[in-house]
């Protein structure tokens, strides 16, 4: 069971894995329009701004790349081993599905500041509303599993162990991170 | 119970070499010194893998289907197995020299 909750990769990785997380993505991106969350950021989670469909998709689509282009490069370089494009792809896709959870906790009536600059008041407003505390609560622990399940997608999938695996994962997430950024800024904000 | 064959000595860690070889039908006993087969000395479960991987015409995807596990894993074991064969060889070869 613990091995399923985070590392179902030693069962499923590749094409299957694809397939499913795909699927989940597909999920995520219509629950995340509905509830109004963002991806934007390959670890990133936003909630209470409008959103269209196409955006949902976009935003999960390039978080997916983001993680897979320095994963596959990171892990082509340092690995022994030959990695597959298709394994990094499938495995990071499927390490994803904690956001479809992420999308569905966006439901909670939080009262979320709308403009681009809150006031102290909406501010104190929010830290006082209790769906937003049991938010918080609930979504520390899941983007916990999802960087646990995306450092065990690439290990299995690049075979490196221990440091040499732990030190480029990282790179790898802050890599993947700035690159979401950056082009989700370029393609939504131009 | 299944007794696990002993390679490395206990007492410096080099290589074991087979001083004794018996026929398990007559008796009859050969003695000499032999050096252990390369494969001899990894472990059991790396042995029967490699078995398996030779029965499976060294196909991992087939490999991967029969021990129900994932392609990258089956060769991530494979990738083990290579480093510890690798590794008791360059220990065998040290020994020679």
């Amino acid at each position: 069971m613990k091995k399923w909750l985070f590392n179902p990769f030693v069962y499923i990785a590749g094409v299957r894995a694809l397939l499913i997380g795909g699927g989940i993505m597909i999920i995520t991106a219509v629950v995340a329009f509905y509830s109004r969350a963002h991806f934007d950021g390959a670890l990133d989670m936003h909630c209470g701004a409008p959103t269209q469909f196409w955006q949902s998709w976009l935003e999960s689509s390039v978080d997916l790349a983001s993680l897979t282009i320095p994963f596959y490069i990171l892990g082509r370089i340092f690995s022994d081993t030959t990695v597959r494009l298709i394994d990094i792809v499938g495995t990071v896709a499927l390490a994803r599905w904690p956001m479809l959870l992420l999308a569905l906790l966006a439901f909670m009536p939080v009262p979320y500041p709308t403009g681009d600059m809150p006031s102290m008041n909406e501010i104190f407003k929010l830290l006082a509303n209790p769906y937003f505390i049991v938010q918080v609560i609930l979504t520390i622990p899941l983007i916990v599993w999802n960087v646990a399940l995306l450092y065990n997608a690439y290990s299995v999938s690049t075979n490196l162990k221990k440091g040499k695996a732990v030190v480029t994962f990282i790179a790898g997430l802050i890599i993947a991170e700035v690159l979401s950024k950056v082009t989700l800024a370029e393609l939504l904000h131009k | 119970m299944l007794k696990k064959l002993p390679h490395v000595c206990p007492s410096c860690a080099s290589p074991l070499r087979v001083k004794s070889l018996i026929c398990g039908n007559c008796a009859t006993e050969v003695s000499g010194e032999f050096e252990l087969p390369l494969l001899a000395s990894i472990p059991l479960d790396d042995q029967q893998f490699i078995l398996d991987f030779v029965k499976s015409s060294g196909s991992l995807k087939l490999m991967a289907e029969k021990l129900k596990l994932s392609y990258p894993t089956v060769r991530n074991m494979l990738d083990d197995i290579i480093k510890r064969v690798e590794q008791n060889e360059k220990l065998s070869n040290s020994n020679k020299k």
